[in-house]
């Protein structure tokens, strides 16, 4: 079985890299797995069966491109997509989703994990891996914050890993952060414990994830 | 055409094996079948991290091009080599080995094969050496053994039968002897391809410079360093080819000025100098069959990119059996390429061999490239890379 995850960008990845191995051993299941990273989240084509622009290579952008190609392709039995749901409403967001996959990707199975509000949520979750990579970091941020709640989460993270230097961090903006973010989720990931995560956006996720790999048949 | 090769502890590649090899003629039942192989065609870019092998590669058939042109030892220390036992794989057991598959035409298949090693001294020679002819004449599968040679003794095909070889010595290709002998026709045609492959890389950095003699010279050189000396030629020998030639690159080079001293000595390291050079190499009436470029596309903005690939297509089309061979790391490059053009050369760990996946093979590649997605994206989403088993 192959599980193909696409993330919004490259601090996903490691973040990848260390849940799904975890979530397959609990699946019980030797599939293989690839990472695909893009430049952002991007939007969905007004027109699904559109080809994509030039230069395209936000995820949602190429996702109905994607779904055709792997399905004619194969070789792939599940779609992971990690996504930020950021301003977007989440369930508006997972609808869109499935039916981009359902009706592209028939034969492939989806899991969709949609961060609310972002990524660094899912981190914030594991105040034990926070911790274990920044072992100086702010606990009293990490347990203020409401998790999953619309607050700013990366702010929270920066705040509580560089106090007060994180302001100027934050006033920085993009495309700054973006490299934070992937420091933050390089040094954080290999800590994470899917079990022990307080998000519940995560824990929706690793639910799907452990019914639809371990539902799914060899082929 | 060279359609494929293998490199056996050359350098950092304890095996190696590109496009359509020596074995794979072989195996070959039919030519309907050459297309299972992914033989190299007449545009191949390397992609691949730092330290992957992918100049490695220029370096090594830089080095057998010198070897046949002059000899083994002189090759070995020839620039920036620093002789045969930096050459050879260190710790490698058995003799390096280059081998070349090349294409003549549609049913002719030559496989050119080397075997190098060293004596107690680090003296490198030539331990054999052998040449197959493989030819598909209706539907019927035909090989012979063109040339064959093994301490410095073995056999040759001429024109009008087997000869017996005897070398004088073994620092010499018998190749290089034979193959300046016009009877003996498919060794010259060999000789010919590999003495006249165009290697520009930074192994051809410390040759003696061409360009400080006056003169004209008919060809650019690989160090790109005769550019003055190329245009002297062209413009006494043919003065409205001249005109028209330089009209075409002008109107190709963004920012270009006008071409006085200052352009002209500007080295190398300048962009449009670089578009310059190149398209003034690929304007050449008599091409070489096949160019090495290394990161031709360094230090150039992203249109000066594009006029590059779009004239270096235009030149394979226009020389239908003439090769290019560049390294990349652009992705204004790579997004100007097809699935089937790009290798990717991957070393594990440090001291690992190279791995090499023709990124043609992955069908979710060639599936996504026509469904709209560019090279570029598919490249940074690490789609070149081979399927986890």
């Amino acid at each position: 079985m192959h599980i193909e995850v696409l993330t919004e960008d490259r601090s996903g990845v490691p973040v990848a890299r260390a849940l799904i191995p975890a979530l397959l051993k609990e699946a019980k299941s030797d599939a293989s797995f690839s990472v695909r990273p893009h430049r952002g989240k991007g939007y969905l084509p007004k027109d699904l069966t559109s080809r994509p622009a030039k230069f395209a290579s936000g995820l949602l952008e190429l996702l109905p491109a994607k779904c055709r190609a792997y399905e004619k392709a194969g070789g792939v039995d599940v779609l992971v997509v990690v996504i930020d749901a950021d301003h977007d409403d989440p369930s508006w967001l997972y609808r869109s989703l499935e039916m981009t996959v359902r009706q592209f990707a028939p034969s492939i199975s989806f899991v969709f994990g949609i961060a609310v509000e972002e990524m660094e949520s899912w981190l914030l979750g594991d105040k034990e891996a926070v911790l274990a990579a920044y072992p100086k970091a702010d606990q009293k941020v990490i347990d203020r914050y409401e998790q999953d709640s619309l607050v700013g989460t990366w702010e929270v993270l920066c705040r509580a890993i560089y106090k007060d230097k994180a302001k100027d961090i934050i006033a920085e903006g993009y495309p700054t952060t973006g490299q934070y973010k992937h420091e933050w989720a390089t040094m954080i990931a290999p800590h994470l414990d899917p079990k022990r995560n307080k998000s519940e956006s995560f824990q929706r996720f690793r639910q799907t994830f452990l019914r639809i790999v371990g539902g799914r048949k060899e082929r | 055409m060279l359609i494929g090769l293998e490199l056996t502890n050359y350098a950092l590649f304890s095996h190696l094996s590109l496009g359509l090899t020596a074995p794979d003629v072989a195996a070959l039942d039919d030519l309907s079948a050459v297309g299972e192989f992914y033989p190299l065609g007449q545009l191949s870019a390397i992609v691949g991290k730092n330290d992957s092998g992918k100049s490695a590669l220029f370096a090594a058939l830089g080095f057998l091009s010198d070897c046949l042109i002059h000899d083994v030892p002189f090759a070995s220390a020839a620039g920036t080599r620093g002789g045969f036992a930096a050459l050879k794989t260190h710790g490698s057991e058995g003799p390096m080995r280059l081998s070349m598959t090349f294409r003549k035409d549609r049913e002719t298949f030559l496989t050119y094969s080397v075997g190098l090693d060293s004596d107690v001294h680090n003296r490198p020679y030539v331990k054999d050496e052998d040449v197959l002819l493989t030819t598909f004449k209706d539907g019927k599968k035909e090989t012979r053994t063109l040339l064959q040679v093994a301490g410095g003794e073995g056999k040759v095909v001429a024109r009008n039968g087997e000869e017996s070889v005897a070398m004088v010595d073994r620092r010499h290709l018998s190749l290089g002897a034979y193959g300046r002998l016009l009877n003996y026709a498919d060794l010259c045609w060999i000789y010919a391809q590999i003495t006249r492959w165009f290697i520009a890389s930074d192994d051809t950095e410390e040759e003696p410079l061409t360009g400080h003699t006056k003169g004209g010279h008919r060809h650019v050189s690989p160090r790109f360093d005769n550019i003055r000396n190329v245009l002297e030629y062209m413009e006494r020998e043919d003065p409205r080819r001249y005109e028209e030639t330089l009209a075409y690159i002008r109107e190709r080079v963004p920012d270009f000025k006008r071409i006085g001293d200052a352009f002209l000595d500007h080295g190398q390291r300048s962009g449009s100098k670089r578009l310059f050079s190149l398209l003034l190499l690929l304007t050449d009436p008599k091409p070489r069959p096949l160019l090495c470029l290394d990161y031709p596309d360094q230090q150039m903005y992203h249109d000066a990119i594009d006029v590059l690939m779009f004239e270096i297509r235009e030149y394979l089309r226009r020389h239908p059996t003439c090769q290019i061979f560049l390294t990349t790391y652009n992705p204004n490059t790579i997004e100007a390429l097809r699935p089937g053009e790009v290798y990717l050369f991957e070393r594990p760990e440090e001291n690992s061999s190279v791995k090499v996946h023709a990124v043609g093979r992955s069908e979710k590649v060639r599936a996504m490239l026509k469904e709209g997605i560019g090279m570029a994206s598919i490249w940074y989403g690490g789609y070149f890379e081979p399927e986890p088993k």
